[in-house]
């Protein structure tokens, strides 16, 4: 049905290309006002129609023009369009003025690119110089705090990590809640993303397109409501001559410094002994020096005691700095970038390493890519963009216990040493040396990912392309996890009769996206002007995976394959897995006199992953928006730029996140006995659907004072409903839950983004910008007859009424002044020592999502110096303090480091504001005394440069020699007096059984700081 | 020459169009629908095999130191004191300090093996009358009634201590995935049980080879849930059913065989035991000790006064217990799930019922019904197996009855008995002074803890919070 429609939209366009006459030629030079330099790639028109043509390299054009043609139009991106009567004229030379106005400039809007002014949604846009050169390696990451709206948290601090990107607040519970990414007109699969964030080249992003409101992602139909992410890649086009560039960074990556101390050697033995405990240590030194048998730590004398107590001392060592380290960051890339004839062209590679903070989690990359245009017919042009990385990283275990270094750094004791005398490894405490470990049971991974997105486009008549695009994307996921045979953990848990084993694992994902589109402008008379969008999409992507497991291997280090293992141990796996998604889509803009725009939408998708019965979606948008500076009462104030009101509704789907097959009553095979089990899988759902969203956005984009201050203000309101919800069932079914379609929720905020020009002269430039969102977020209804969702980790709560993982928890009453027990509220307010679950209690207010984040900054040019200072901030948000609750426990966790803060502990009746009465025996409940207020302000990034001046490297025949230094997270403003760093992604991505981001804290990979210098040097 | 072109743009999206619509049907490769998961005998054996492999579920049978069957009942009881070397796991267990966040998550796992069953016995009869499918439909019956038996035990009261109107678990005997069942009442729960296994023996085979349940092993359980519910001479008649139908290679384990009952090289005394291979990944051992490069490391030490209880020419002693040195301390820890001769360390089939058990659940019941001599005779019977230097006892009156409950401790010490046990009998939980090295010394319970009164209601563990939100029919324990 929908393509009938498309075909009459199609043959309509037809026919309007009949009509052509052409009687004269003019011909020209366009130049640049401030340099005098000629600018290709201009747009020449014929005013009134869509006649017209591109300057080629040297700024020169030739166009044909009817002869009644009276004006010419000279448009080009970042410059003052310009129009200039032909008046009999054949040779027409133009100088444009540059632009400084942000409404001039060109938004990526996905499916096609539009000028700022005539798009009436909510878009930001990020340049690529706004995250080049920055030492970290993933381009999520480098969106923070750069666009109003767009929350990114980092998972945590391991290099080339991903983050969390939320855009306008939490849109849904249990389905994807990470936009979709769009790179080059490619939309990249959701379990794709993460890796074409951190192995794409930063260097080589042209711009980025946050698309927020329905205007703008409800052309992604069923995988629009997160919003959309729109990186576009470097193309050549503009560039005069061929410029070759090389930049080389070296720099180092720390951990930030902790906020905390931990107990000193002397105070944690005293604590030790206070509560009665004998460490391993002590037990051995007495065993070994002579004391009577039956002599224990409480029954020597004072002064036997601190002679035991020195010893220790003088062992003690602090092991942050025998775990961590100071890492390298080293970056090399090269490009090279031109327009040639007809034919466009970049290409680069680069090396970037970063050393993590312990052995064992280093990442190393290498990217290549090429982007190639050409026009082969004037109806016909080509274009290839293909980008292709590889990076390899050491992974750590992210689990609660020693196995994770940065649980080992506060978890062995200072009086235990690294080594036994026999030179072995110490077991510690904690019963397992991590640096044994990070050794002998290395676990690498490797990816390559790329995409290869080609296109033949057609542009038979002025304003209509017909494009066909075949896009591809590519994953390869190799793991590698080896427990060398003899080493701890082998023996730990290894099969002494076959020891050392070897897991190798990993995955292939490819998509294909044939995307059939057809654009075509025109303009009826010279007051109306349209735009059509016509686009049939259809996308396939098959995941493969496999895993292999071995035991009994030769003790060395290169003999590792799974051939060189002695046994199976059972678990070779492999998998395979499919989606499609079909779709239909049209876009209709139109305008008059360059006032008042109006665009519609329309798109239908359907897609394998759903229930029989909810296959297909149709999703819709219609938006306004008025240019008041087009109107001629607004030219006496001149003062006013450009204003720009607009507003739009729709809706968008979510499909992410989900299993593929999850509708269906299934029943998976597995093993007893060596011998096939089947089972039943799930509670099937054929209703099962996605999400749907309904957004609506009204702005103002505003440009004041000869364009120094700049920004939009949006207001949005975003209900989400027919959210996937595990709905948790009663276990006596079997299951613990089915996932259904039910529930609704709500975002309603404000974005807004400034940038103000403070100095714009010659030789200095001063600029500010920031960006501020404020999300309210609201469940609104859960599924039949639920008024509560608990979660899983057992801390927050869905609740209608309240914020998304709303906390709830026990309340903490302090402790009992006469005994030092810990007293809790029960549920009624009422003062208890007896800990229940059931008296926990919402929380109201205090959840993990900010009140308000966004980021702001300041660029600085006097001469050759530049300076630039970005800061990030995250307020109102509260974090669960499990790290806080392990180091300042109530003496279950007496043998492990403390911090000294769990000293401030009860001990004489009267005592008040201190902690319970410690006791190994205690039980550290969860409580609302761990949970902490986590607002914080990051400087996230400060760059000093200094180019030479072009009078001197010119000599050299080097066009550009800039030096630079860069200090990424410097400073932390912690207003709340967070234990620990308040900036908190995943807590532990093995220990919790689901992933709120921001929800606790739990010994996660530390954030980092970096210091790098660099070299930009172009020929 | 263009307007070729448009048609080819044209009749390419048609043709793409078309092509795609029958991509949106995508099937799995790694599942087949549940409508066609029982059509051939193979499909059963297939869905049998899936029943038991639940059995082994993490909180379950296949626990390993969060909470599992072969230990928790141990640590919850006075057979162990917590090694304050090891990682304190199961702590919450050993202190009473269970809450209904924080318990033992047995209920879904046993209502997983539940269902399991329950689409067996749904199906059931898409297989032709014959010898298989009754023993199909015997080992799915036997199953359900052992999950839910596992259940009332945990949750619910003692049999003999509860009254009519107490409340056991649902007793769930269909596949309804929208089901919010209230708790069956105790006894009638218990009935059930009773009902399933009584059908169960009537069907199944004598033999289905080590990890299934065959005739006699239904005969076992059904004695112990007999015993448990003091019908005493019932309990003697599937006792004596058990010993009567047991295969040769499942008799009672003389005391030259019982070491290689805990190494999986017999099958000599194991008339049930779940399979439990290197290729499942589940060290269950763990839960008492672990293996470390400057030792073993015990989880829980074996409680000196119970350890001195056993004799040294008890073959169950070196079998059950062994000792380690960790960092220059001695420790008494439990050996039995140390592993097989060859392969993962701590992987080992898991018992689930022996014939020790079943002669010492009928010496118990015959004890009841004032049997003494026949009482005496089993309890010899088995103490001839385990003691090298036996000679038949002569106990009558309480020292029989003390004797029986001795060698009910000794034997089935460690297996996931004795919590049960004590709460059967009415027994408090007393647990010794000792602490938690070799000799006795080193720190003990902590006296909160020491004792538990007899019928506390710590003896019902709280059901999980989980099911109490979803299930407003469910009432929660008082504990």
């Amino acid at each position: 049905m929908k393509l009938k429609l498309l075909s009459i939209l199609l043959l309509g366009l037809f026919a309007v290309s009949a009509a052509k006459a052409q009687s004269k030629t003019v011909s020209g030079t366009v130049t640049g006002k401030t340099d005098g330099l000629p600018l290709p790639g201009v747009s020449v028109t014929v005013k009134g129609t869509t006649a017209g043509t591109q300057t080629d390299a040297n700024g020169h054009y030739n166009l044909a023009v009817p002869a009644e043609t009276s004006v010419l139009v000279f448009s080009y991106l970042g410059y003052q369009s310009t129009e200039i009567p032909v008046a009999g004229q054949t040779t027409i030379n133009a100088t444009l003025t540059d632009d400084t106005r942000q409404l001039a400039e060109v938004v990526v809007t996905g499916y096609q690119t539009k000028m700022r002014t005539d798009v009436s949604s909510a878009i930001s846009t990020v340049q690529g110089r706004e995250v080049a050169d920055r030492p970290v390696p993933s381009i999520d990451n480098l969106l923070q705090g750069k666009a109003a709206g767009v929350q990114i948290t980092s998972e945590n601090g391991r290099p080339g990590g991903n983050a969390y990107i939320r855009i306008r607040g939490v849109g849904s519970i249990n389905a994807g809640q990470q936009p979709l990414l769009v790179v080059d007109g490619l939309q990249v699969p959701d379990d794709v993303a993460p890796q074409f964030y951190t192995t794409i080249n930063a260097n080589d992003i042209e711009n980025v397109s946050v698309l927020k409101d329905a205007a703008a992602v409800s052309l992604y139909g069923a995988r629009g409501s997160n919003g959309v992410i729109v990186i576009t890649t470097k193309t050549g086009a503009g560039k005069d001559k061929p410029e070759i560039a090389y930049t080389f960074q070296y720099g180092t990556n720390a951990k930030i410094p902790d906020n905390f101390k931990l107990m000193t050697t002397a105070q944690k033995l005293q604590y030790e002994y206070d509560l009665g405990y004998e460490n391993a240590e002590i037990t051995s030194y007495l065993g070994q020096n002579n004391f009577p048998d039956g002599a224990d730590l409480f029954n020597i004398t004072d002064a036997q005691r601190q002679t035991v107590w020195d010893a220790l001392i003088r062992q003690s060592h602090n092991w942050l700095n025998d775990i961590l380290r100071t890492g390298k960051i080293r970056q090399h890339q090269l490009s090279v970038s031109g327009h040639e004839n007809k034919t466009n062209y970049y290409v680069s590679f680069q090396m970037f390493d970063v050393d993590g903070i312990v052995v064992g989690s280093d990442y190393k990359r290498y990217t290549g890519k090429v982007n190639l245009s050409t026009q082969i017919k004037p109806w016909l042009s080509l274009s290839n963009n293909m980008s292709l990385g590889h990076k390899k990283t050491n992974e750590l275990r992210d689990v609660y216990n020693a196995q994770n270094p940065f649980y080992a750094i506060y978890g062995y004791n200072s009086y235990e040493p690294v080594y036994n005398p026999d030179g072995t490894y110490n077991l510690t405490v904690q019963g397992f040396p991590i640096l044994e470990a990070l050794k002998e049971n290395p676990e690498t991974q490797r990816f390559l990912s790329g995409y290869n997105i080609t296109t033949l486009d057609f542009h038979p008549i002025k304003g209509l392309n017909v494009s066909s695009s075949i896009g591809l994307t590519y994953d390869d996921y190799k793991r590698a996890a080896f427990i060398r045979p003899g080493s701890i953990l082998d023996q730990y848990i290894g099969d002494p009769t076959a020891p050392g084993s070897k897991v190798d694992n990993g995955s292939t994902e490819f998509a294909y996206d044939w995307i059939n589109k057809a654009i075509y402008k025109f303009d009826l008379n010279t007051d109306h002007h349209f735009n059509i969008l016509a686009v049939q999409e259809f996308q396939k992507d098959q995941l493969d995976s496999y895993g292999l497991e071995k035991k009994g291997f030769v003790l060395s280090d290169y003999v590792s394959t799974q051939d060189n293992g002695a046994a199976n141990t059972g678990t070779n796996t492999t998998s395979q897995s499919i989606w499609t998604i079909a779709s239909l889509l049209g876009e209709l803009d139109y305008n008059y006199k360059n006032k008042y725009y109006v665009t519609g939408s329309f798109r239908r998708d359907g897609s394998s992953r759903f229930g029989r019965n909810n296959r297909y979606g149709n999703f819709y948008s219609a938006s306004l928006s008025w240019v008041l500076t087009n109107e001629e009462f607004m030219k006496p104030l001149t003062w006013v730029n450009a204003l720009k009101l607009r507003g739009s509704v729709g809706t968008a789907g979510n499909f992410s996140g989900l299993g593929n097959y999850q509708s269906l009553s299934l029943y998976r095979f597995g093993t007893y006995n060596n011998l096939l089990t089947a089972f039943p899988a799930q509670i099937p759902n054929p209703d099962l659907t996605w999400e749907k969203k309904l957004k609506r956005d009204v702005g103002i984009d505003f440009e004041l004072f000869n364009s120094r201050i700049s920004g939009t203000f949006d207001y949005y309101n975003e209900n989400t409903t027919a959210l996937l919800l595990n709905v948790p069932v009663s276990q006596t079914t079997g299951f613990a839950s089915v996932i259904k379609n039910v529930g609704a929720m709500n975002n309603s905020g404000i974005d807004i983004s400034l940038n103000g020009e403070i100095i714009r002269s010659k030789d200095l430039r001063w600029s500010v910008y920031g960006n501020l969102n404020y999300n309210r977020n609201k469940i609104t209804e859960l599924y039949n007859g639920a008024t509560e969702i608990a979660d899983l980790n057992q801390l927050g709560t869905v609740k209608p009424g309240y914020a998304i993982n709303t906390f709830k928890l026990v309340r903490y009453a302090g402790v009992n002044p006469e005994t030092g027990a810990a007293q809790f509220y029960t549920k009624d307010g009422e003062i208890t020592e007896e800990y229940s679950g059931d008296d926990a209690v919402i929380l109201e207010g205090k959840s993990p999502n900010p009140k308000f984040f966004g980021g702001f900054g300041t660029n600085l040019n006097y001469k050759g110096f530049e300076f630039s200072a970005d800061f990030t901030y995250t307020l109102g948000q509260y974090i669960f303090n499990y790290n806080k609750e392990i180091l300042v426990s109530w003496g279950d966790q007496v043998y492990y480091p403390q911090a000294q803060e769990a000293l401030n502990y009860w001990k004489q009746p009267g005592d008040t504001n201190v902690l319970p009465k410690p006791d190994p025996n205690n039980f550290t409940y969860d409580t609302d005394y761990y949970l902490q207020k986590a607002s914080y302000i990051r400087l996230r990034n400060v760059t000093l440069g200094y180019t030479i001046p072009s009078a001197i490297t010119q000599k050299y025949h080097v066009r550009n020699l800039r030096f630079f230094v860069t200090g990424q997270n410097l400073l932390t403003i912690n207003p709340n007096n967070f234990f620990g760093d308040p900036e908190v992604g995943i807590g532990s991505e093995e220990s919790f059984t689901t992933t709120i981001p921001g929800q606790a804290t739990l010994f996660a990979y530390p954030t980092t700081r970096q210091f790098t210098f660099g070299v930009n040097l172009t020929f | 020459m263009m307007k070729k072109t448009y048609l080819y743009a044209l009749i390419l999206l048609f043709l793409a169009a078309n092509g795609c619509k029958k991509e949106i049907d995508q099937d799995p490769h790694d599942g087949i629908p549940s409508e066609d998961a029982f059509i051939t005998p193979d499909d059963f054996t297939n869905a049998i095999r899936g029943a038991y492999s639940s059995l082994r579920g993490l909180s379950y049978y296949g626990g390993q130191d969060n909470d599992a069957m072969t230990s928790t009942p141990d640590v919850l009881s006075d057979n162990l004191v917590l090694n304050q070397q090891g990682r304190h796991s199961q702590l919450k267990f050993y202190t009473y300090n269970y809450v209904s966040t924080d318990t033992w998550q047995l209920w879904g796992n046993a209502y997983r093996a539940i269902l399991r069953t329950n689409f067996i016995l749904a199906n059931i009869d898409n297989l032709p009358d014959g010898d298989f499918k009754d023993n199909v439909h015997g080992e799915a019956l036997a199953i359900r009634a052992l999950a839910h038996f596992d259940l009332l035990r945990v949750y619910a009261k003692a049999y003999g201590s509860a009254s009519d109107a107490d409340l056991g678990v649902p007793y769930v005997t269909t596949v309804d995935f929208n089901a919010q069942p209230s708790r069956t009442p105790l006894k009638q729960a218990y009935g059930f049980v009773v009902t399933d296994f009584v059908q169960a023996i009537q069907l199944l085979g004598s033999n289905n080879g080590p990890g299934r349940i065959h005739k006699a092993a239904a005969e076992g359980l059904l004695s112990r849930v007999y015993l448990y519910m003091e019908q005493w001479q019932n309990c003697v008649d599937m006792a004596t059913a058990a010993i009567d139908d047991a295969p040769a290679s499942n008799a009672l384990a003389t005391i030259d065989e019982f070491p290689s009952i805990w190494t999986d090289e017999t099958e000599r005394d194991v008339l049930f035991k779940i399979r439990n291979l290197d290729a499942d990944d589940d060290p269950i051992g763990v839960g008492y000790k672990q293996g470390t490069p400057e030792g073993v490391l015990p989880e829980y030490s074996v409680d000196y006064a119970f350890f001195q209880l056993f004799s040294d020419d008890d073959v169950r002693k070196d079998a059950y217990i062994a000792q380690t040195n960790f960092n220059g301390i001695d420790y008494n820890y439990v050996y039995k799930y140390n592993g097989r001769p060859v392969g993962d360390a701590d992987v080992v089939d898991i018992k689930v019922i022996r014939m020790g058990e079943v002669y010492l659940n009928r010496a118990e019941a015959y004890y009841q019904l004032d049997n003494d001599a026949a009482a005496l005779a089993d309890l010899n019977t088995l103490r001839s197996n385990r003691y090298a230097e036996f000679t038949d006892g002569t106990e009558t009156g309480t020292a029989l009855y003390n004797a029986i409950l001795l060698q009910r401790r000794l034997e089935l010490a460690f297996e996931g008995s004795r919590f049960f046990d004590l709460k059967r009998l009415g027994l408090p939980i007393e647990r010794s002074e000792f602490g938690d090295r070799a000799d006795g010394s080193g720190i003990p319970v902590p006296d909160e803890a020491a004792t538990l009164p007899a019928n506390d209601p710590l003896f019902q563990l709280p059901i999980p919070q989980a099911e109490i939100n979803t299930n407003p029919n469910i009432k929660q324990n008082d504990y």
